[in-house]
């Protein structure tokens, strides 16, 4: 880089009164003139005005500025107005430093001006000493591939896959099993409308097998995705089916020959299918298959039975899983949930009392598709049930063996079943034993009025034990009415245990493939609960429907249209601008040791520990937030646009006069700048002793930006960040924490006191807190001797020296080496 | 929040979902309709506190059987303990059962004058190591041996039996002579002054000596030394083993062998032993190492097993019976020879209760696990 | 010298017979005896005995009839049951079973029972442990 002579224009802000209000902004002008490299430094009333950007393009243009240091409100409210403005003039956007000298100085020091001024000094000083490092970026464009991929075929997935297609997108949906359908295809009536389940389901599987951009690939699994938003490859298995299913006409004559017969699992093992089956009749594809796992063999074929059967000659028992793969530019899952299995709670006798099922056994015995069509009997005798009992809440709201959440959907699922009892038989005694009935949605607490009418019982409390007379093979069911206060015998002819929903089993290996991680009830994490709540943190990956939560059809499809659209605003994007805050790494220094790709929240970062190739960073996955910098013990990561260089320059700028009055604060953008932000919005106020340095993250803050504070006569430094599991980039703040606890150790071993680094975790909204910090720091910076700070500075400098002069002895060996 | 508050919310009674399962397992409610657990948090939670007044709170056994199915694990015994502490200091106590004497026993043992004669019963077989850095804790076997001789239970021969055993398994111990009563039953009624005279002075007994590891047979002194004294006293008081986890082991490692016992065999889970302490298996172990012993279990067993009826002798009653007829029942069914148990109230209470179960002639017959144990070795030797 | 705190539980009837007898003939005894009726020391169990010491008696005496003379015609079977026991935990406890006494005295002799009381009185001063609550 050619070393042009710095030309910097300093913009001091009055911002009305409330800069000058509180601070002399001539004076900060003044001073700023007087530093070096500075060209010219200009007071403005209204900066962000047309006027005041006006005002700035100007004297770029006269004075041939290339760089401009702005001193005025947070960088968090106009930061990208005022890189728009220098652009403008000609000038690359990221050679603009914002500093704020109101939120963070004239607002919280409203009545010291004399301190205020000097702190806004400061402040100036510090911009202009970042400024003087800045470097031009560009911003990456990324192409974004026209395609999505949508995991998962339940009604959730078949929403977003139709969604996306009909609005333009190739989709690629990829279903694990035989058929799309999913949980919905297994249930009998839907609540509150009481609709036929696969009846409204089916003509939109149809549409999903017949439309022209959905790829529909079943019996599929996703193997592996790499890339980044925009540009994903996907490797996808498709298992062998061993039937064409192009071809097959669903006669059906394979399964009547075929020797093997099984439990069906879409009929809850209540009947049985062959291992040439359909999973039910409305499936798509509309093909049958070939469980080869219980086929009687294929190598060598055993029976092929089935192969004589088939006219349309479309059986072939030699076919392989073969490996698709594809590239798309966003990825929607929709994996679905699993359901409770009861087994472990032994007080309810599930699979020791036959006449005790699950509400999904219970879809399946009144549903007209089901192993009974519909009629309602029960698994010991096959006799109609008189006396039905519905127990809910199991595996849900409990610590006892369970999860501790409420599952969503079963209250009503149990009031929908109790309509469909009594639809088949007016005469039904049904009982609902319950803790609470959540009936909080559109037309729900309509239906529960209705089960009420119709004369269904629902008695509080929940049953402590079920026991089987050994005859009738009836349950007794011993429950406290907690509305009456008495223990109540039900004898009853059948029990069904209103199970809840757990997140599947397999969601760990997708978490894997995906870089995905779960909030505390196992279920996917959404990048923000309430305003992004079908984002993944990952950029490029949307949720649709229980993978997130549990939650009713109505909401999956929701949440699925959701999906869909914000899929579709990325593909149609065609180009993503990421801003240009990317690591980038000295393949020289680097010594494959993988510490950076093992701490990147993102996996951004792709080291191949063993060939020892150097780490590469996958620059579009890269969202700057300099943990890996930070944790790279060989130097070998740079940061653009935070470099060590900048922030160093920032520190010793700051402890430039008067070290031991100031206290440095490390500032994590996005929540303890910004709760400082708020607590200048809301005027706290706080002794001026604090110097801060905005870094994106706090994982940015590297062990040598403390020290060279140490070492510059700093009393005290904070570091501070988002409360743990709140991090904008997911995890960055537990290496954070991990990084502090090593440097306590540290610092205790030089002989200075651990406690003159703090660490803080401050979220946007706790602006008082904030403040309340401050000033408990200018309390403990009082107690710093300035033995202490002497001794520190000696210390550490002596180490530095050391450091540098080993490192030139090493440079000079291998450059000997060279020779 | 004061120190009562913070007692009261730590047993968690705030996270009831008031949904009656563990009225529906207590074997008290089952036989007492003045007695539900879930009624007594509804009726006793107060803003921050608890109400002692409540009459019911005194017929409490102990069992765990609520926390066992409870969704949130309320402490529900540990709620009744604070409120009936409470009650005491204000004036409510419980009736103690036996006229008292137990309570009037352990209150006079924690008077510095006294000087018990504790350790007659000792035989001179026993061999005891010269250091105290490994304790036997005996507990009140010699005092209830006296109080239920007559009910043929011979509480002494328990811990002889289970010194005989360590001996066997050379594992060296030590016994106190001034050992006091560990004060469980105490606290559990409530009086948690007499208790804390008490633990204060073993406390005070066991440091001064250097006494690292204890180990003992009585489930309720192996509870209180682990978990009430370190909860209580506030700092923890030693290692605290149970024998049949310090000899199961040997056991199974063989080296350690016992005898033959060709009967068939049940065993009680004790409720503090079991539930309380999650020991449900080792004691088995003892049992199976013994060759041509069948085990047939009870129905229930385990985490799910019957309580003997009787909690700290108090309040023993009507339902009290009924629940221990109960248990009579369950064991008779399994056509066992022996009840089995290693705890010493467990046997008494049922031996109690065998006696006056309307003219029901005792059917089985009810011993120690350490007794029954120590027994196959001298069948061997002969 | 401490006062010996001498709890006497006696019956109404032979017992108490002997007490008044020693009133009337203006026999003295000390003040620190405590006289505790019942109907028949058929009542008295070990935990009545037990709490007499936990509140700070330094011995326990029961008095009643001659077996033979028993009003309830209990024969002097009362529990010696309870009684055993009693001394059983005394003697356990390091109380020392000299402190209780079964004194089965003639109707109305009042001399017997001031000798009873003074002997009882020597031989509870003569033991090694005192109560604290005194």
């Amino acid at each position: 880089m050619a070393e042009e002579e710095l030309r910097i224009g300093v913009f001091v802000c009055d911002c009305g009164l409330n800069i000058a209000g509180s601070v002399d902004t001539e004076e900060v002008r003044l001073s700023a003139e007087k530093l070096p490299d500075v060209t010219v430094s200009v007071r403005n009333r209204y900066t962000c005005a047309d006027p005041g950007q006006a005002e700035i393009k100007r004297y770029i243009k006269e004075y041939n500025l290339n760089r401009v240091v702005v001193a005025s409100c947070t960088p968090r409210l106009h930061e990208s107005t005022f890189r728009k403005c220098v652009e403008e003039a000609g000038l690359n956007p990221y050679l603009m430093e914002m500093t704020s000298i109101r939120e963070h100085c004239s607002w919280v020091h409203l009545y010291d001006r004399e301190s205020a001024t000097k702190k806004a000094k400061d402040i100036v000083k510090i911009a202009v000493a970042r400024a003087r490092l800045l470097q031009p970026q560009h911003e990456m464009e990324i192409p974004v591939t026209d395609a999505a991929l949508v995991i998962g075929g339940g009604v959730a997935g078949i929403q977003a896959a139709l969604d996306l297609a009909d609005a333009g997108h190739q989709v690629y949906l990829v279903e694990e099993k035989p058929s799309i359908g999913g949980i919905m295809a297994e249930l009998d009536k839907t609540f509150p409308t009481m609709d036929c389940s696969i009846c409204v389901l089916g003509p939109k599987m149809m549409d999903v097998g017949r439309h022209p951009r959905i790829n529909l690939m079943t019996y599929s699994t996703v193997e592996s995705v790499s890339g980044y938003v925009g540009n994903f490859k996907v490797r996808i298995r498709r298992k062998a089916r061993y039937v064409d299913e192009t071809v097959c006409n669903v006669c059906g004559k394979c399964a009547e020959v075929c020797p093997v017969v099984l439990p069906d699992e879409f009929q809850q093992g209540f009947s049985s299918r062959k291992a040439a089956y359909i999973p039910f009749p409305q499936a798509v594809p509309s093909a049958f298959l070939i469980d080869m796992e219980h086929c009687l063999g294929n190598k060598p074929v055993a029976c092929a039975k089935c192969l004589d059967a088939c006219e349309k000659k479309c059986i072939d028992l030699h076919e392989h899983d073969h490996i698709v793969e594809v590239e798309v530019g966003a990825i929607i899952v929709a994996t679905g949930m699993d359901v409770y299995d009861p087994t472990k709670l032994d007080e309810y006798g599930y699979t020791i009392f036959e006449n005790v099922i699950t509400s999904m056994e219970f879809e399946r015995l009144i549903c007209g598709g089901g192993p009974t069509e519909g009629h309602l009997v029960r698994p010991s005798d096959h006799k109609t049930p008189k006396r039905i009992g519905f127990i809910q809440c199991v595996g849900s709201r409990t610590e006892n063996r369970g999860n501790p959440y409420c599952s969503n959907v079963c209250c009503m699922n149990t009031v929908k079943d109790s309509l469909l009892i009594k639809e088949h038989d007016p005469e039904a005694e049904i009982v609902v034993f319950y803790m609470d009935i959540r009936a909080f949605g559109k037309g729900f607490e309509d239906l529960l009025r209705r089960s009420r009418d119709a004369g269904v019982r629902y008695i509080r409390g929940l049953p402590g034990e079920v026991k089987e007379d050994p005859v009738t093979k009836n349950l007794i069911v011993k429950v406290e009415n907690t509305t009456t206060s008495r223990v109540e015998q039900y004898e009853l002819d059948m029990v069904v245990l209103s199970v809840g929903l757990e997140p599947k089993a397999s969601l760990k290996k997708l978490m894997s493939v995906l870089n995905l991680s779960q909030t505390s009830d196992g279920f996917l994490m959404e990048a923000h609960p309430k305003l992004r709540p079908v984002d993944a943190p990952t950029p490029g990956i949307f949720y649709a429907g229980c993978v997130e939560a549990p939650k009713d059809i109505k909401d999956s499809v929701t949440q699925a249209g959701a999906a869909a659209a914000r899929s579709s605003i990325l593909l149609n994007s065609g180009v993503l601008k990421g801003e240009a805050i990317k690591a980038i790494v000295d393949l020289e220094k680097c010594t494959s040791c993988g510490v950076c790709a093992r701490v990147c929240p993102y996996g951004a970062m792709k080291v191949d520990v063993k060939a020892k190739s150097g780490a590469q960073v996958v620059t579009a996955a890269c969202t700057g937030c300099g943990t890996c910098a930070a944790e790279c013990r060989f130097e070998a990561i740079t940061m653009q646009h935070f470099s060590d260089a900048q922030v160093l320059a920032q520190i010793d700028a700051a402890l430039e006069s008067e070290p031991d009055q100031k206290i440095i604060t490390f500032l994590c953008n996005w929540c303890s700048y910004a709760a400082g932000d708020l607590a200048g919005v809301s005027r706290m106020q706080f002794p001026p002793n604090n110097r801060f340095i905005r870094t994106m993250c706090s994982g940015r803050v590297d062990e040598n930006f403390i020290l060279r504070a140490f070492e510059k006569g700093s009393p005290l430094v904070l570091i501070s960040g988002c409360h743990l599991g709140d991090c904008h980039y997911i995890s960055a703040n537990h290496w954070t924490m991990r990084r502090a606890d090593k440097l306590w150790n540290k610092l205790e071993k030089l002989g200075i006191r651990p406690e003159r680094l703090q660490l803080e975790w401050i979220s946007a909204a706790e602006g008082a807190r904030f403040a309340q910090i401050m000033r408990e720091l200018e309390e403990m910076r009082q107690k710093v001797t300035a033995e202490e700070m002497a001794h520190a500075s000696k210390v550490l400098s002596e180490q530095r020296r050391k450091a540098k002069k080993e490192a030139e002895v090493e440079d000079e060996l291998t450059d000997a080496a060279k020779v | 929040m004061t120190r009562h508050k913070q007692e009261i919310k730590d047993t968690r009674i705030h996270l009831c979902l008031d949904c009656g399962k563990c009225t529906v397992v207590c074997p008290v409610a089952r036989y007492n309709p003045d007695f539900n657990p879930r009624l007594i948090v509804q009726r006793n939670m107060q803003h921050g506190g608890g109400n002692y007044t409540d009459e019911a709170i005194w017929s409490c056994l102990n069992c765990y059987m609520c926390l066992e199915r409870c969704n949130y694990h309320v402490q529900f015994p540990e709620f009744i303990r604070i409120l009936r502490t409470e009650g005491l200091t204000k004036g409510s106590r419980a009736q103690c059962s036996h006229g008292g004497v137990l309570q009037s026993t352990m209150h006079l043992m924690a008077d510095e004058k006294v000087k018990q004669q504790r350790l007659n019963w000792l035989p001179r077989d026993i061999k005891l190591s010269e250091q105290y850095d490994t304790l036997f804790f005996v507990g009140c076997a010699p005092y209830f041996d006296i109080m239920f001789k007559d009910l043929g239970v011979n509480t002494l021969q328990g811990v002889q039996s289970a010194l005989r055993l360590l001996n066997r398994a050379q594992i060296t111990f030590n016994l106190l002579d001034d050992e006091l009563c560990c004060g469980r039953d105490l606290l559990l009624q409530g009086d948690k002054e007499g208790f804390m005279s008490l633990a204060q002075a073993n406390a005070h007994k066991f440091h001064q000596l250097g006494v690292k590891k204890i180990i003992t047979s009585c489930p309720e002194c192996f509870y209180a030394l682990k978990v009430d004294y370190p909860k209580m006293l506030g700092k923890s008081v030693a290692e605290v083993v149970y024998w049949t986890e310090a000899v199961a082991p040997l056991l199974e490692s063989g080296n350690l062998r016992l005898g033959a016992l060709a009967k068939k065999v049940t065993y009680q889970d004790p409720c503090t032993l079991g539930r309380g302490l999650r020991i449900f298996e080792s004691p088995r172990k003892i049992l199976k190492a013994m060759s041509g012993l069948a085990l047939e279990e009870m129905q229930p067993n385990r985490e799910t097993a019957l309580c003997c009826g009787a909690s700290s002798w108090v309040h023993c009653g009507a339902a009290n019976r009924q629940i221990q007829d109960e248990r009579l029942t369950q064991a008779e069914a399994t056509g066992a020879e022996i009840l089995v148990t290693s705890c010493l109230k467990c046997r008494i209470h049922l031996k109690c209760a065998q006696q006056s179960r309307n003219g029901k002639k005792p059917k089985i017959e009810i011993q120690d696990l350490a007794t029954v144990a120590a027994g196959s070795l001298d069948e061997e030797a002969d | 010298m401490r006062h010996n705190n001498i709890v006497v539980f006696t019956c109404n009837w032979d017992g108490l017979s002997c007490v008044e007898a020693a009133a009337q003939n203006r026999l003295s005894y000390p003040a620190s005896i405590k006289l505790v009726k019942v109907s028949c020391l058929s009542r008295i169990h070990s935990g009545l005995i037990l709490k007499a010491f936990e509140l700070g008696a330094d011995g326990v005496m029961l008095l009643g009839c001659q077996p033979e003379n028993c009003l309830y015609e209990k024969n002097g079977n009362f529990s010696s049951k309870e009684y055993d026991k009693a001394l059983g935990l005394m003697e356990l406890l390091g109380l020392g079973t000299e402190r209780l006494r079964l004194s089965r005295l003639p109707r109305g002799d009042g001399d017997a029972f001031i000798k009873e009381v003074e002997d009882f009185i020597g031989a509870v001063s003569k033991a090694a442990w005192c109560s604290t609550k005194s």
